[in-house]
């Protein structure tokens, strides 16, 4: 589970970028989070790889703690977990394969087989397996984001961190993206994405919430419309 | 980490360097040329030392010995001569040996004939260990040797031995001093140019940051980058300073030394070092900053 216990954040300068939020998502879950751009949306996936840690409250992934981890503990909080971010952060001077091996490699499993059937296995599943031979500046935005995805699946994650996936695709792309995340779901992997596009959210099956000024509002289903402002939404408490 | 981790590791980090090879090469032009400052210097300081043993080697005293020494007296001199602290050897030259070198030296050999006697004195020449032959312990030994009954005179370099006991004081201090201050505008220049390579790839560290390496495993194909660079242009400066040794040498008449091998050593140590230690702070810095 992932759980956030009135934690707080801001950053020098006064910016906040949490505040007071609470929230649990469980490994089934499908959680959007909304929210226009410097909400606080990124903060708060941040706060799950412990790149930031909360001033006040406190993080929980799984067994790990943000009050109580320490920094060489957080290398294993991040391999139960897969990122993707909206520049897709694919190596250029290496093939889609050698880009999704990179994290089993750098993350010390050396055994070629259990490398190869791994690496293929994550490629199936974003349909990218025939692509595996192309460098990512041959493929298009929205195969780079499904080889960013394989790459993040790869290590078989309890939840998937997605900030802004569609961001830098067009509208039939994002969508793929999209279904894409739905289906890994489905198979059990918490998926938590952070987007300012309303586009990509299924109102009737996913979880939304909504950050604004570093706080966090909780969609009411069968209120309002999530994309909507006051009526649907409600302040998550501690 | 496991060995294969780090095999992995570190042929990622040359591996990396090799698919990159513009920014590879810039890194290590720039490393070759801060390195070459620091080589030229000690190049200088080399043989600006060899110079200075060699005016060394040359510091002897003559102990010249009236004519009426008899034998026994003579070799209680010459024992009491080497009982003198500092004192590596005496050598006895006689009055026959003095005239026999005289005239080889001068070519005149009709010296004897001309004053009708050898009016050349018999003399000791003392030569002093390896670091005992300062101006102050030359002086200390005449002014022993000359209290000694039979002894006319000593001779050595005097005043001048010391003037250059003083310069060669001053031109090792000065020279200290310009080699640490080149040694840390090259550590300077090395750590920033690995600084900039790290810089280039913080994608990558963000990459391996996100996957879940460990900060060793992020660190390592840095620092074998930087390690690797730094000895490949140890290696280019050093065989560059070769060729510009051989030039010099050969334009100018002049024997330039090239480094003993203990200072190419030393010299491919300190650039490694360097290597090791900017890739360090680079990636330390990056890593603190991605946290």
């Amino acid at each position: 589970m992932i759980a956030f216990r009135g934690a707080t954040k801001t950053y020098p300068g006064g910016r906040t970028g949490l505040n007071a939020v609470t929230l649990a998502v469980e490994r089934g879950d499908f959680l959007v989070i909304t929210g226009a751009s410097g909400a606080g949306k990124s903060t708060l996936l941040k706060a799950v790889t412990f790149e930031i840690l909360p001033d006040e409250g406190e993080v929980v992934v799984e067994s790990f703690t943000s009050t109580r981890i320490r920094r060489r503990e957080i290398p294993r909080v991040r391999r139960q977990l897969g990122i993707i971010t909206q520049d897709f952060r694919l190596l250029d001077d290496r093939s889609i394969f050698e880009n999704v091996a990179f994290a089993l490699r750098i993350t010390g499993i050396h055994d070629p087989r259990a490398i190869k059937d791994r690496t293929l296995r994550a490629l199936h599943r974003v349909g990218l397996a025939h692509r595996r031979h192309s460098r990512p500046r041959e493929l298009s935005g929205g195969e780079q984001q499904r080889a960013a995805l394989a790459r993040a699946l790869v290590n078989d994650p309890l939840y998937l961190l997605a900030d802004e996936p569609a961001g830098n695709l067009d509208a039939r792309a994002g969508d793929q993206i999209f279904a894409l995340l739905r289906e890994i779901n489905l198979g059990g992997t918490g998926v938590l994405v952070a987007t300012h596009n309303p586009g990509g959210i299924d109102s009737r099956r996913d979880r939304i919430v909504r950050m604004e000024g570093g706080a966090l509002h909780e969609w009411v289903p069968g209120k309002a419309a999530p994309a909507g402002p006051a009526p649907g939404w409600r302040r998550a408490q501690p | 980490m496991s060995w294969r981790s780090l095999v992995y590791l570190v042929r990622e980090g040359l591996q990396t360097a090799a698919r990159n090879p513009a920014l590879s090469v810039a890194a290590l032009i720039s490393t070759a040329a801060s390195l070459l400052v620091l080589a030229i210097v000690l190049l200088i300081t080399s043989n600006l030392e060899q110079q200075a043993e060699s005016l060394e080697n040359r510091r002897v005293l003559d102990v010249y010995l009236a004519d009426q020494v008899s034998e026994p007296d003579r070799l209680k001199l010459e024992l009491a001569l080497r009982e003198l602290p500092g004192v590596a050897r005496v050598t006895y030259s006689s009055k026959a040996a003095a005239l026999a070198a005289f005239s080889v030296d001068t070519g005149r050999y009709d010296l004897v004939e001309a004053l009708g006697y050898n009016p050349l004195p018999a003399s000791f020449r003392i030569e002093l260990t390896p670091g005992m032959a300062t101006g102050q312990r030359m002086r200390a030994i005449a002014d022993e040797a000359v209290r000694h009954p039979g002894v006319e005179d000593v001779r050595y370099g005097g005043e001048w031995i010391e003037r250059l006991d003083q310069a060669l004081r001053s031109l090792r201090l000065a020279d200290l001093v310009v080699a640490i201050l080149v040694g840390l505008a090259v550590a300077f220049a090395v750590s920033s140019t690995i600084r900039l390579t790290v810089l280039a790839r913080r994608e990558m560290v963000e990459i391996m940051r996100d996957v879940g390496a460990t900060d060793g495993a992020i660190a390592t194909p840095f620092l074998a980058e930087g390690i690797a660079q730094s000895l490949v242009a140890a290696l280019i400066t050093l065989g560059a300073l070769k060729v510009v040794t051989l030039v010099l040498s050969y334009r100018l008449g002049v024997e330039i030394h090239f480094l003993a091998p203990a200072e190419v050593i030393g010299f491919v140590g300190f650039a490694v070092g360097l290597g090791f230690i900017g890739a360090l702070w680079s990636v330390g810095s990056v890593l603190r900053r991605t946290a």
